[in-house]
C-alpha cells in the first residue's frame, strides 16, 4: 500500500518507499525527492524540520520486552 | 559416518574392565571406535555357545547326572573323571575368561565388584573340583560349574543387548543426518559429496523428501520441513528465503537451495547428542547411592559366601561339597548387577526420550530435583505471551464504520511504523489502504489522508485533551486490564478505539492448569505494570504475579520466593534471564531454538511452548519414581534371594543350584531394563509418547 509524505524542503509529495534520500533529525525521519533536497535539509535542519513522519531509525522501538508503552 | 558413543547404561564399570578400558568414561562426543559394544555382545555370544556345547558331554560324564539318569553302565568308563576335568577346564578358562579377566583388573584397581564375585565363585568351584579329582574322588562340581558359566555368559549376553537397547535412542538421533549432500558448484552444476566434506558457506540443493545435511539458511525456494525428531514439533514448519533449516530434519514438498551455516560437531543435532551424552555420564546423588549400595552388597555377598560355606560345613553334617555349592550360589545370586544398572538404565531412556522431543537436560541432578519443585516462576514476555502485540478488542463509536473499517484505517496510517503497537495493528488488520500526506503527531500518534478522509490514529492523551473521550464503561474496563488503546479519528469524528495487548499463548492456560494439578505454584514475573500483570494472571489462572520488575531485579525476586522456603524453578530466556536462571533451584531456558549452548540453564527447551515446561517436570517425577522402583526391586530381591541361596529354605525343600542362582540374577537385571523402557513422556495433548519417532 502506498504512503506518501511531504518532502520538507521542496514540499513535494513523494512515495515513502520510493524516496531518493532520507535524513534523521531530532529523533525523527524525513524523506526527500532527491539528494539535493536532503543536502539542503542537512545544512539547515532546524529551518526545514516540521511535519516529521516516522520515528528515526536509532530510536526505533524494539519488540516489547517488559514495557507496554503508549505511542 | 558419525560414530556416536551410544550411551551405555552401567553402574560400576567393572563389567567392562575386561575389554580394555580402565578408568572413567566421562563425557565425550563422537568417539570413533571407542567401545565396540556390538563386539562385546558377539564375544559373549560366542563363548556361550561353545560353553553350552561342551556342557553336554560334561553333563553326560558327571557321576551325579549319570546316577540320576541311571546311565552309569552306558556312559561311565575308566578315566572318565579326567576327561570330565579336561572338558570342564576348557569351559572354565574359555567360557570363564571374561569373568577371570574382570576379577584380575578389579583386584588390581582395588575396586572389588561384580567380576570379583563371579570370578571367585567359579574359581572356587573349579579349584575344589580339580583337587577332588586328584584326590581320587568323584564328588566334583564340574557340571554345576559348566552350567553356571554357560548361564552367566547367556545372562550377560542378553543383559548387554537390553542395555544397549536403552542407548539405541541416541544412535537413532545420530542417524538422522544423511551421508551425502548435493553441492552446487560455482558453475551452477550439482555434484554429490559426502556430508563430512561440507564447509560453511557451501551452497546445497535439497530436493523434496530428502534429509537436510547441515544447519543452513535458505537462499532460494520455499518448503515445509518436518522437524519432529529434533524439536518434538509435530506439525511441519513452513520455511522460506532467509529461514534456517536444521540438519537432520526432513524436507517437505519444495526444492530449496541453501547456504551452509554449521557443519559436523557444530550442528544443532551434534549439540543435542553431546548434551545427552554428558547428561548421561554426569554424576547424580541417586546413582552414587546405588553405587555405594552395590559395593556393600558385593562385600556382603563375599562374606555371605564364606559364612555359608563355614556354616554348613562346620555346623551341620552336610559335608563340604554341599557347603561349597551353597556358597557359590550365594555369591552368584547376590551379584549387584541389577543394583548398578537400576539407575543408568532409566537415565538413558529418560534423557533420550526427552531429547527427541526438544527437552534437553543439562544437569541430571537438577532434573532429579525437579520432582521437589514447589513453585515455578515464569518470565512473562516470550514465554507465557508471544512477545508481540495483537488486537484484543475493537470498539466502534460511530455508525458509519464497522470494526474492520476502524482497524483498516488505523493500519493504513501505522503501516510504516516500527513501533510494536503499530506492528500489532498492521498484523491483525484485514485490509490496508493508500495514505497521502502521512505525518506524525509527535508524542500523540500519526495522521494522513485515507480514502479522501482525514484520519488520525492517536493516544488517549490526545483524545482527552480535545475533550472527545466518550463516557463508555468499556474504555475503563480496557484500562483496568492494562491494555494499550489507540483511538481512531476520521474527519475529526471519533470513529473507534483499538485495544492491544501482548498476546497470551493459547497453550499457556493449559500448561498452568497442568502444573497446578501437579501441585506446583505458578508465579509470573514481568516488567509490565500491575494492571497488565493482573489481567494476564487472571486470563491464565496464575497463583501470583510480580509486576514492574526491572531486568536486573529478576534474580533477586527469585531469591525472595526461595526465602519463603520453597524450591523454585525459573523459566525464561537463556540469555537475558541468565542470572535468574542460575539463582533458581532449577533453571529452565525456554525457546532456545537451535542455540543450545546455554551454560546457566539446567534444562533447555527448544520450543517456546509452556506445555513443554509441564512435560519436563512430569518427566522428572516419572523418571525418579522409575529409578526408585528399580532400586527397591534390586535391593529387595536380594533380601529374599541371598537367604534362599544360602540354603535357608532347605528344611522346606527349596534348594538353589548355582546355575539357578545365575538365572535369577540375570532376570532381575532384565526386569530393571524392561521397567526402564516403559518410561513414557506425557505430551501436551494428553497422549503419551514412548516412541522415538522411528516411524518417520
Amino acid at each position: 500500500m502506498k504512503t506518501t509524505v511531504e518532502d520538507p524542503v521542496c514540499n513535494r509529495m513523494i512515495d515513502i518507499e520510493d524516496a531518493a534520500a532520507q535524513a534523521d533529525y531530532d529523533g525523527w525521519a524525513y524523506f526527500f525527492c532527491s539528494a539535493e533536497c536532503r543536502n539542503k535539509f542537512n545544512r539547515q535542519p532546524a529551518k526545514y524540520a516540521s511535519r516529521p513522519t516516522l520515528a528515526a531509525h536509532k530510536q526505533r522501538h524494539h519488540a516489547p520486552r517488559d514495557r507496554a508503552k503508549q505511542p | 559416518m558419525n560414530q556416536t558413543h551410544t550411551a551405555h547404561a552401567h553402574g560400576s564399570h567393572a563389567d567392562h574392565e575386561n575389554h580394555k578400558h580402565g578408568g572413567q568414561h566421562g563425557a565425550h562426543g563422537s568417539t570413533a571406535g571407542g567401545h565396540d559394544h556390538e563386539g562385546m555382545i558377539a564375544d559373549y555370544r560366542k563363548r556361550f555357545w561353545v560353553s553350552l556345547a561342551l556342557t553336554v558331554p560334561i553333563l553326560a560324564l558327571a557321576p551325579m547326572i549319570q546316577g540320576f539318569l541311571r546311565l552309569e553302565e552306558v556312559l561311565a568308563f575308566p578315566g572318565d573323571r579326567y576327561v570330565l576335568a579336561l572338558l570342564s577346564s576348557i569351559v572354565y578358562f574359555y567360557g570363564g575368561w571374561p569373568f577371570l579377566k574382570g576379577l584380575w583388573s578389579e583386584v588390581a584397581a582395588r575396586n572389588i565388584g561384580m567380576m570379583t564375585l563371579i570370578g571367585v565363585a567359579i574359581t572356587a568351584a573349579y579349584v575344589y573340583s580339580v583337587a577332588v579329582v586328584f584326590s581320587g574322588s568323584d564328588e566334583t562340581f564340574f557340571w554345576e560349574l559348566a552350567t553356571l558359566i554357560a548361564i552367566m555368559l547367556f545372562g550377560h549376553w542378553i543383559e548387554m543387548k537390553s542395555v544397549m537397547g536403552a542407548g539405541k535412542a541416541l544412535e537413532k538421533l545420530a542417524r538422522l543426518m544423511p551421508d551425502t549432500a548435493h553441492l552446487v558448484l560455482d558453475d551452477g552444476s550439482v555434484s554429490d559429496v559426502p556430508v563430512s566434506q561440507l564447509k560453511n558457506g557451501d551452497q546445497l540443493l535439497i530436493k523434496p523428501g530428502e534429509k537436510v545435511p547441515a544447519d543452513a539458511i535458505i537462499v532460494k525456494g520455499e518448503t515445509s520441513v518436518n522437524e519432529s525428531m529434533l524439536t518434538g514439533e509435530s506439525k511441519p514448519v513452513t520455511k522460506s528465503e532467509g529461514a534456517q533449516v536444521i540438519g537432520g530434519s526432513i524436507n517437505g514438498e519444495g526444492s530449496i537451495t541453501v547456504r551452509v551455516a554449521k557443519t559436523g560437531d557444530e550442528t544443532f543435532l551434534s549439540s543435542v547428542i553431546r548434551l545427552v551424552e554428558e547428561a548421561q555420564a554426569s554424576k547424580s546423588k541417586t546413582q552414587d547411592l546405588a553405587n555405594t549400595a552395590a559395593k556393600w552388597l558385593t562385600f556382603i555377598a563375599l562374606g555371605g559366601g564364606f559364612l555359608t560355606a563355614f556354616g554348613w560345613s562346620a555346623l551341620t553334617g552336610q559335608g563340604f561339597a554341599f557347603a561349597m555349592e551353597r556358597a557359590v550360589t550365594v555369591m552368584v545370586i547376590a551379584c549387584p548387577h541389577a543394583l548398578g544398572l537400576a539407575v543408568p538404565l532409566v537415565v538413558a531412556r529418560s534423557t533420550a526420550i526427552a531429547a527427541t522431543n526438544g527437552l534437553l537436560i543439562r544437569d541430571r541432578t537438577a532434573f532429579e530435583e525437579a520432582r521437589k519443585i514447589d513453585a515455578i516462576i515464569f518470565d512473562k514476555t516470550g514465554t507465557l505471551t508471544r512477545g508481540e502485540f495483537g488486537i484484543t478488542d475493537t470498539l466502534v463509536f460511530s455508525d458509519s464504520y464497522s470494526p474492520d473499517d476502524v482497524v483498516a484505517y488505523a493500519a493504513s496510517i501505522e503501516a510504516h511504523s516500527e513501533h510494536p503497537i503499530a506492528k500489532g495493528i498492521v498484523k491483525d488488520a484485514k485490509e490496508k489502504w493508500d495514505v497521502d500526506n502521512f505525518r506524525a503527531i509527535p508524542g500523540k500518534g500519526a495522521e494522513g489522508i485515507v480514502k479522501g478522509k482525514d484520519v488520525k490514529a492517536v493516544s488517549p492523551g490526545y483524545i482527552r485533551a480535545k475533550g472527545l473521550l466518550p463516557d463508555d464503561p468499556r474504555i475503563e474496563e480496557l484500562s483496568r486490564q492494562g491494555k494499550t488503546v489507540i483511538f481512531v479519528l476520521i474527519d475529526s469524528v471519533l470513529a473507534g478505539a483499538i485495544a492491544l495487548a501482548d498476546i497470551i499463548r493459547p497453550e499457556s492456560k493449559r500448561a498452568i492448569a497442568q502444573l497446578r494439578h501437579m501441585g506446583v505454584q505458578c508465579i509470573m514475573l514481568t516488567g509490565d505494570n500491575e494492571q497488565v500483570a493482573k489481567w494476564v494472571g487472571e486470563e491464565i489462572g496464575l497463583d501470583e504475579v510480580i509486576a514492574e520488575v526491572l531486568p536486573e531485579q529478576k534474580a533477586a525476586k527469585v531469591k525472595e520466593v526461595q526465602s519463603r522456603g520453597l524450591i523454585v524453578a525459573m523459566t525464561g530466556d537463556g540469555v537475558n534471564d541468565a542470572p535468574a536462571l542460575a539463582q533458581a533451584d532449577v533453571g529452565i531456558a525456554i525457546g532456545a531454538g537451535t542455540d543450545v549452548a546455554i551454560e546457566t540453564a539446567d534444562i533447555i527447551l527448544v520450543k517456546s511452548n509452556p506445555l513443554d515446561v509441564a512435560a519436563i517436570i512430569g518427566l522428572g517425577r516419572a523418571t525418579y519414581s522409575k529409578m526408585m522402583q528399580n532400586l527397591v526391586w534390586a535391593t529387595g530381591y536380594n533380601a529374599f534371594a541371598i537367604p534362599a541361596a544360602a540354603g535357608a529354605f532347605f528344611p522346606i525343600g527349596i534348594l538353589l543350584s548355582p546355575a539357578l542362582g545365575a538365572v535369577f540374577m540375570s532376570s532381575s537385571t532384565i526386569i530393571c531394563a524392561i521397567n526402564a523402557q516403559m518410561l513414557r513422556l506425557k505430551k501436551q495433548n494428553g497422549n503419551e509418547s514412548g516412541t522415538l519417532h522411528e516411524e518417520h
